[in-house]
């Protein structure tokens, strides 16, 4: 065989298998040999030199490195050190002593050769042959006292040396628990050390660990003293540590590997990239607006969802507001466009001027002026018959916003790559009416598709105003789009139409799903007024300003990154509280 | 928060030994380190890491991916693939969040389940405890000698092969699995769930369709 680069090495102080490793790899790689070849050839030497050889593990960690083999071998034996089953253990800054000491007493060398490899540095030349360098210096430092312990420093009482196979050839690894960015972290006192105890079948109540090297300015620190690792963690990483483990009292500290895993803080993921700016239907990310119209008060907000933002997506959601002056009946409506529908951007927005402007036109005739608490009560599909029923009235407009939608899908108002359906436009779409009354506050709704409404009355008073279209599966639900959903049966009228009377009212709120699915987190929950009262605690001190509430929207809730849209309906302060 | 499960289901029998368990083990690494960078994917995805040889082993439970530690994994003995199916059905039953009226259900679970072998015990019991279970996308991907045709009972519209099981292929069948997991956390959060092959990003070469 001929060992080209192990002629470098003439270094007697070198066992004979490292130099025969090198001058294998050497050898074979410039025979052109495959790594399951090397790893074949190798193995019956290495094996008889003590070293537990992987060879499979070998092979299957080797890395293809093209035509460099100096970096070839380098790597094979970065491989074979790890396929060996040698702990990697003091910072590199003590290399040197470690290295002279083990090479004296033959102990541990692959991995001090992996380490000299890696405290190389990679600008100043070959590796390869900085270490022959370095090995020329080792043979002419006097080999010092074989006896005499090159141990760390602060290990506990002096003990005679444990067996060199307990510490070399026991495989143990530990993995502390994950941690994320930003949420205080804990492992409790001992338990690393029991934990390795457990492994080794070490006396638990003995084991203590004697030094942990935490990653500088990671946030977290170790305590010596009690073995607990404590603190809130500032950045992500993942990374391979050691510690001193020391099994008993009597007895000198082990090295070994310990992994901790800090994930990033999902909230710094998100990306926030703004739409294409060619594309169609172009539309602002945020919109709010505030209102005094008559008796009431509205504060409207809408926000582009993180999930949209990470994608560079439009704001799909949308809200219109309007108001029949001359009868005193308040229109809101919002309305949430399917992610999964091209256009749907543009779908919510005309659902929502659609409605809105056909509502307050007519609801500004003079037959919808009165309307009485018992006449709502008596009327089986809303207040008694002034030109329509009310249930019908709101029905139509949905309807309209279904041929509107339609329109634009046939004669498209802007230029689109190919032409579009009525389906890439789909959207939900929530109505809401209300009235002041002589006593009390009328309020009827339309809904269909999720998202909800509803009215609530502090301390202790919500009653949910729609019914969420959910599907059998989790995040199915209808479109104002979808023929079937806006037709004229009587059940499917009944099941969008609500209406209600209260005596006093707080507020009431219209969202789309980006605020109910966070909020309300199910049905059930929809129907609590208690969840109602909660939500209304955190809103309120928001609803200083449009502005104000657009903010408070942002908050971060896991899983729930869609497009949020809050209408809030209040009453109007009188001039003498103001 | 609606949880989109994953459960990998990987043979670990002796004849994945050497390069292929280092890479199917790389591999689950690679996944887990890629899937954390996506904010959609580390809050909504929950991943389960099933093996089987001569037995079956729920070898990680499912665990949220802030969590999950990569398990060490290891080949020996034979291919118990008919009761690693009836292990995950039971414990996507066990795990599954169903829809109540105070919780609200979980996404469909998506199975990946990788063999290069032939079932050695009862598959036909294991396959028809895994069809009682819904599932979203199920995947089986064939190495070298695997059966396809067993496999295409299991996922019938969705076998992919892989000619070799060196690292350089593993890898890209675990680069595809994690591009679908993300796809599929995307694809909850705006509430559709991605059910076939068709619908996941398109295999890189090193994969092939089984049609």
């Amino acid at each position: 065989m001929s060992n080209l680069l192990s002629e470098k090495f003439v270094t007697p102080s070198l066992p004979d298998f490292i130099r025969n490793l090198v001058g294998t790899l050497d050898a074979m790689h410039r025979e052109g040999k495959y790594h399951g070849k090397i790893s074949k050839e190798i193995k019956p030497w290495m094996d008889s030199s003590g070293v537990n050889f992987d060879r499979d593990n070998f092979r299957s960690s080797a890395v293809e490195l093209g035509n460099d083999v100096e970096a070839q071998i380098q790597q094979d034996v970065k491989n074979f050190v790890t396929c060996s089953k040698y702990w990697i253990s003091s910072p590199t800054a003590s290399l040197e002593a470690d290295f002279k000491a083990d090479l004296y007493q033959g102990k541990n060398l692959p991995m001090l050769f992996l380490k000299f490899l890696e405290s190389c540095n990679p600008e100043s030349g070959s590796t390869l042959r900085t270490m022959a360098d370095f090995v020329k210096t080792l043979e002419q430092t006097p080999e010092p006292n074989a006896a005499a312990p090159v141990e760390p420093p602060q290990i506990s009482p002096p003990a005679s040396p444990p067996p060199s196979t307990h510490t070399a050839n026991t495989q143990f690894s530990i993995a502390l628990r994950n941690g994320t960015v930003g949420k205080p972290y804990e492992i409790e006192p001992s338990a690393i050390a029991r934990a390795i105890a457990n492994q080794r079948k070490d006396d638990p109540e003995k084991a203590r660990i004697s030094h942990l090297q935490l990653p500088d300015g990671c946030g977290l620190q170790f305590n010596e003293q009690t073995g607990a690792v404590t603190g809130i963690p500032i950045k992500a990483l993942e990374e391979q540590l050691h510690l001193d483990y020391v099994p008993s009292p009597n007895e000198t500290s082990i090295t070994c590997k310990v992994s901790l895993l800090i994930n990033p803080d999902p909230a710094s993921l998100w990306k926030d990239l703004p739409p294409p700016a060619d594309a169609p239907y172009q539309k602002d990310l945020l919109d709010d607006k505030e209102y005094t119209l008559g008796d009431f008060r509205i504060i409207a907000a809408s926000r582009r969802g993180r999930s949209h933002a990470n994608k560079g997506d439009f704001r799909d959601d949308d809200f219109a507001v309007g108001y029949a002056d001359s009868t005193g009946w308040l229109v809101v409506v919002v309305a949430d466009g399917a992610g999964s529908a091209k256009y749907s951007r543009k779908g919510s927005q005309i659902a929502c001027m659609v409605t809105s402007e056909r509502l307050v036109a007519a609801l500004n005739t003079p037959e919808y002026q009165t309307i009485s608490p018992p006449q709502i009560e008596q009327a089986e599909g809303g207040p008694v018959k002034p030109r329509k029923w009310l249930k019908e009235l709101l029905h139509e407009a949905a309807l309209d916003a279904h041929y509107k939608i339609q329109g634009e899908a046939d004669q498209p108002s802007e230029t689109l790559p190919e032409p579009p359906t009525i389906r890439n436009y789909d959207t939900t779409l929530i109505i809401l009416v209300m009235k002041k009354l002589e006593r009390g506050c009328f309020t009827a709704t339309f809904s269909i598709g999720d998202g909800g409404a509803g009215i609530l009355d502090t301390p202790d008073y919500a009653e949910p105003l729609t019914h969420a279209d959910g599907g059998e599966h989790a995040g199915q639900t209808t479109f104002v789009t979808i023929s079937s959903t806006v037709s004229n049966t009587p059940e499917n009228l009944d099941k969008r139409f609500k209406m209600s009377t209260t005596m006093d009212f707080t507020a009431a709120l219209v969202m789309t799903d980006g605020i109910t699915d966070p909020k309300f987190p199910s049905d059930a929950a929809f129907s609590d007024p208690a969840c109602w009262q909660s939500l209304w605690q955190e809103l309120e001190p928001a609803l200083v300003s449009s502005k104000s509430l657009l903010d408070w929207m942002n908050f971060f809730s896991p899983g729930n990154h869609d497009d949020r849209t809050l209408i809030a309906i209040l009453p109007a302060t009188t001039p003498s509280e103001e | 928060m609606r949880r989109l499960p994953v459960y990998l289901v990987l043979d670990t029998s002796g004849s994945m030994s050497g390069e292929p368990i280092q890479a199917v083990k790389n591999g689950v690494q690679m996944l887990v380190s890629s899937l954390r960078q996506d904010p959609q994917a580390l809050e909504t995805a929950f991943l389960s890491v099933i093996t089987f040889d001569s037995s079956a082993h729920e070898l990680v439970p499912l665990t949220d991916l802030p969590s999950f530690q990569a398990p060490n994994i290891s080949a020996t003995g034979v291919t118990a693939m008919g009761e690693a199916l009836s292990l995950v059905a039971e414990c996507a039953k066990r795990d599954v969040v169903k829809a109540s009226a105070t919780q609200k259900a979980d996404w469909r679970p998506m199975v990946f389940l990788m063999s290069d072998g032939v079932p050695t015990d009862d598959f036909e019991k294991g396959l028809a405890r895994f069809k009682l279970e819904k599932w979203g996308a199920v995947v089986a991907c064939a190495v070298n000698d695997a059966d396809v045709s067993i496999l295409q009972r299991i996922a019938p519209e969705s076998v992919v092969q892989l000619d070799t099981s060196d690292s350089a292929s593993m890898s890209a069948f675990f680069k595809w699995v994690t591009a679908s997991i993300g796809l599929s956390s995307k694809s909850v959060q705006s509430g559709k769930e991605l059910e076939g092959l068709n619908q996941l990003p398109p295999p890189p070469p090193e994969i092939q369709v089984v049609v």
